[in-house]
């Protein structure tokens, strides 16, 4: 649950604006259209199931704005390009463009413990200062995963356990 | 001497102090008369004890920190895995629940010809129908176009 | 982590306390446990596999195990007893990896002679005891894997049969035949390797 609050913090002020207020217009609309409205099937619904369908359904609409809200923050955070997937998010019916970005997206990026600056998920050294930022291959230098018994790009058996991180 | 060769199968056990309080009382009787048995009970009391003291091999220096760090390493990787399921699974649902909802608001503000539970309602099914298809048609010519992109990309990198 | 170190001796009281510990998800409650067991597991270990690399990828293997199945250990069970089972599986796991052939036979084709490591300087430990050490390590060697297991858990473990038995996952009756058999084919080793009285390799005839 304090990973889902952490999540939450992500999501920007300016969506949890307009998701209040896209909450509250279809409300409206929804009430409007089930009181005054003309459609039949409607109008024979008891008052309960009115406030339910009007006060129930623009709730998956808010909640769909917030989800929109974070693929925004999280696509800047991960360095990703981050107008796109906003837009994807956003114009794909049925959160389908969410569900994609959550498929796709890269994995967070680590700082360079030297210099600071954000260093993609994948990379050996940092490209600004060149320090170690991840566990390498002794042979062709390249980025690899703990666990690994062979380096995945030239195929030099890693030694167990120990990494070989140069600094660090 | 039927004892003698039973007797004889306990030492080894009865120098690791693995037998029983009986057995051992039995075995400590016969080598009290046997010197035999005696002679063997102590070779195999050498061997023992020499077991027993074998030098305990020193593990590699940093081990414990090693196996620390690797440990926790994989246990925040399972969680973040598990906990990217739970989203997927609930987007998902949420999916579909956004699907179905919108069908009444489509209805509802395009107007709505029929009434909700009308029998004449092949044409609204059909609208909805292929409402939510063009939604899915969307959604996997988006992905396929994703998935295509990123292929290109990590060929490049 | 000195300071766990000196202070693992409390004994099983310190011991339930660390398992509880680590059973609602404390980690630092795995980091006493790791200091507390390092000398044993890592013996333990290293006398079935016989390399000290494979011993140490096995250790830390064991105790991402432990880690992850620790909601699943029953605490009224011995700790010891389940911690030791987990690392054997693991052990006889790679084994049967790397060694197809059965692990009842004994084997030592192209695995280097595990030379014990005298915790003490060799000047005080004297001629014939390190005589005596390297020849039971090297027989020991060449025992197969199943009675090297069960000779290591009752005499540098000095684990009770009971236990022992936990570890192995089979009766108490197997275990007491297997470390008759385990005795017996060592005693055979060390008596073919140096035929004669001299077997023992002057251990003193001491009573216990």
């Amino acid at each position: 649950m304090s990973r889902f609050r952490e999540e939450l913090r992500i999501v920007p002020r300016n969506a949890w604006i307009v998701g209040w207020l896209v909450y509250l217009g279809l409300a409206t609309l929804l009430g409007l259209v089930s009181t005054v409205g003309h459609d039949p099937g409607l109008s024979k619904m008891p008052a309960v199931g009115k406030v339910f369908f009007a006060a129930g359904i623009p709730i998956f609409l808010f909640m769909l704005v917030l989800l929109i809200g974070y693929v925004y923050a999280d696509a800047k955070r991960r360095g990703m390009r981050y107008v796109m997937w906003t837009l994807l998010a956003t114009f794909i019916p049925d959160a389908i463009g969410v569900i994609l970005y959550f498929l796709l997206r890269d994995p967070l990026p680590t700082s360079c413990p030297r210099c600071s600056t954000l260093v993609k998920h994948g990379f050996a050294y940092c490209p600004q200062c060149g320090a170690p930022v991840e566990i390498a291959c002794p042979q062709c230098r390249r980025a690899v995963e703990r666990g690994w018994q062979n380096c995945a790009y030239c195929g030099t058996k890693l030694p167990i356990s120990g990494p070989s991180q140069s600094a660090a | 001497m039927n004892e003698h060769a039973e007797i004889r199968e306990l030492l080894s056990l009865a120098a690791a102090g693995a037998l029983r309080r009986e057995e051992e009382e039995r075995v400590a009787r016969h080598i009290h008369e046997c010197a035999e048995c005696t002679a063997e009970f102590e070779n195999w009391q050498s061997l023992a004890a020499g077991l027993r003291r074998l030098p305990t091999p020193q593990p590699p220096a940093g081990l414990v920190e090693r196996t620390r760090a690797r440990t926790a390493w994989q246990l925040a990787a399972e969680g973040e895995q598990r906990w990217n399921h739970g989203v997927l699974i609930f987007l998902v649902l949420f999916g579909w629940t956004l699907t179905l909802a919108s069908w009444p608001v489509v209805r509802l503000v395009s107007g709505g010809l029929l009434g909700w539970l009308d029998p004449g309602f092949e044409h609204t099914w059909i609208g909805l129908v292929g409402y939510t298809a063009l939604v899915w048609v969307t959604g996997g010519v988006a992905a396929a176009m994703l998935a295509l992109r990123r292929r290109r990309e990590r060929r490049l990198a | 982590m000195m300071l766990e170190a000196a202070m693992s001796w409390e004994g099983p009281v310190g011991l339930e306390a660390e398992v509880a510990q680590l059973r609602r998800g404390d980690l630092d409650a795995l980091a006493a446990l790791l200091a507390r067991y390092q000398n044993r597991l890592y013996r333990y270990l290293l006398r079935l596999v016989r390399q000290p690399a494979t011993a140490e990828d096995l250790f830390q293997q064991t105790w991402l195990r432990v880690a992850e199945r620790i909601r699943r250990y029953d605490p009224r069970r011995n700790f010891e007893a389940w911690l030791f089972a987990v690392a054997r599986n693991l052990a006889i796991d790679h084994l049967r990896k790397i060694q197809p052939e059965s692990l009842d036979e004994p084997s030592d084709q192209g695995i280097p002679r595990f030379e014990p490591v005298s915790a003490a300087p060799p000047v005080l430990d004297g001629i014939v005891v390190q005589e005596r050490n390297s020849r039971l390590g090297a027989a020991l060697g060449e025992l197969p894997v199943i009675y090297r297991d069960v000779l290591t858990l009752r005499f540098e473990e000095e684990m009770k049969l009971e236990e022992i038995a936990e570890v192995l996952g089979t009766p108490l009756s197997t275990v007491k035949t297997r470390l008759r058999r385990s005795l017996e084919g060592l005693r055979r080793t060390l008596e073919t390797r140096y035929p004669g009285e001299d077997w023992l390799g002057g251990m003193e005839r001491t009573i216990r």
